[in-house]
């Protein structure tokens, strides 16, 4: 019974692939693929791994991984300085709402936190050239046009900036 | 219930063999990291006709295939001693042979040669062959060359991913969830993948399947 459904029954994809399995070399085949491999292999053994290749198989080493992140970390403080912490966010807040309070003030806050942070003096001396001109020119709310500089160059019409 | 008694007892006969292959595999892995490069014949001559085959049906070529198989073990015996035995070597091996046959393929994208292994003679007798012979009163020697161009030709015409998931489970007899692990993507992306491939390879064999 089950014969006869079977021979009724259509031919699926599923048997034809299977008879692949059929598609098989011989025993021939298999003493001449041994001994090409053992060559091959015995040449890989005696040739060098090119550095690109070597530094990738280093690099995939979890410890290389660590010393490389390490590195890493170390250079970018170095160069750019440890990232701002949140105890230091406070005196940023404080100093943009009293800036947008009184336009006057920015000087001192600027200076205050300058000196705080224990900056170079010319930093310094330059903000103060700074609060002088903001002190002369008024606040923001007072009017459209502000100028921007010490009084000495207001005078000379020089290195001003009008906003 | 019998049956089902009688299945769940070949299905952890069958996990306790593929666990103990998987042992057996690693202890000889762990033998030649220690040095002992000789015991990686044994993994060569227990894994070579499965990696062959695989790349043989990858690539539709016997020259190829010969090739690729031995660079993929030259790559696995290259890459040995930073296997960690996380996945086995069974899987780690038959990844290495489809990664290599898939940047072969890749290269020799525009021109492709085939050349076909020798059909098994007991494949005559088969009765999908004796079929088939008999409804288009075709000889038998002809019919199977003519099979295996068209099953060839077939298997060509489905993408390298497609064409990777019916190979490891028509050809190889492998099960879903260790062809993920090989291809690395879901049992759900193996299921779908298989039954788009066998409804395009229905349309091009259609004349076979009577």
């Amino acid at each position: 019974m089950d014969k006869k459904q079977e021979k009724t029954s259509p031919i699926q994809v599923e048997a034809l692939l299977r008879l692949k399995r059929a598609e098989k070399p011989d025993a021939q085949y298999w003493e001449r693929f041994d001994a090409e491999l053992h060559q091959r292999m015995l040449q890989t053994l005696v040739q060098k791994e090119p550095w690109y290749r070597q530094l990738y198989h280093a690099f995939l080493r979890p410890k290389m991984q660590v010393y490389f992140a390490a590195t890493l970390a170390t250079v970018w403080v170095c160069v750019f300085g440890w990232p701002l912490t949140d105890s230091e966010a406070p005196h940023l807040h404080a100093m943009k709402s009293e800036t947008a309070e009184s336009p006057a003030i920015v000087g001192n806050v600027i200076t205050s936190q300058i000196a705080s942070m224990d900056l170079a003096p010319v930093v310094a001396a330059q903000l103060f050239d700074l609060e002088s001109s903001f002190a002369l020119a008024g606040s923001f709310d007072d009017s459209q046009e502000f100028t921007l500089g010490t009084p000495s160059l207001q005078n000379s019409g020089l290195a001003t900036l009008t906003f | 219930m019998q049956a089902s008694k009688a299945l769940s007892k070949a299905l952890s006969h069958t996990d306790a063999d593929s666990g103990s292959q998987r042992d057996l595999d690693w202890m000889i892995v762990q033998k030649i990291q220690r040095g002992q490069v000789g015991a990686f014949d044994g993994l060569v001559q227990k894994y070579r006709a499965p990696i062959f085959s695989v790349i043989y049906n990858l690539t539709s070529n016997r020259e190829d295939a010969s090739d690729l198989t031995q660079e993929s073990f030259i790559k696995a015996f290259q890459a040995i001693s930073r296997f960690k035995g996380k996945s086995s070597f069974f899987t780690w091996m038959y990844r290495i042979a489809i990664n290599t046959s898939v940047s072969f393929l890749k290269k020799q994208n525009r021109r492709r040669y085939v050349s076909y292994e020798v059909m098994d003679t007991c494949i005559a007798q088969s009765e999908i062959v004796e079929r088939l012979a008999s409804h288009q009163s075709a000889d038998k020697g002809a019919l199977i060359r003519e099979l295996q161009e068209k099953l060839n030709e077939a298997l060509q015409k489905l993408s390298v991913k497609h064409r990777t998931v019916v190979i490891l489970h028509e050809i190889e007899g492998l099960d879903h969830a260790s062809i993920a692990e090989i291809t690395k993507t879901s049992v759900g992306t193996v299921r779908s993948r298989l039954h788009y491939a066998k409804q395009e390879l229905q349309a091009y064999l259609k004349d076979y399947c009577l």
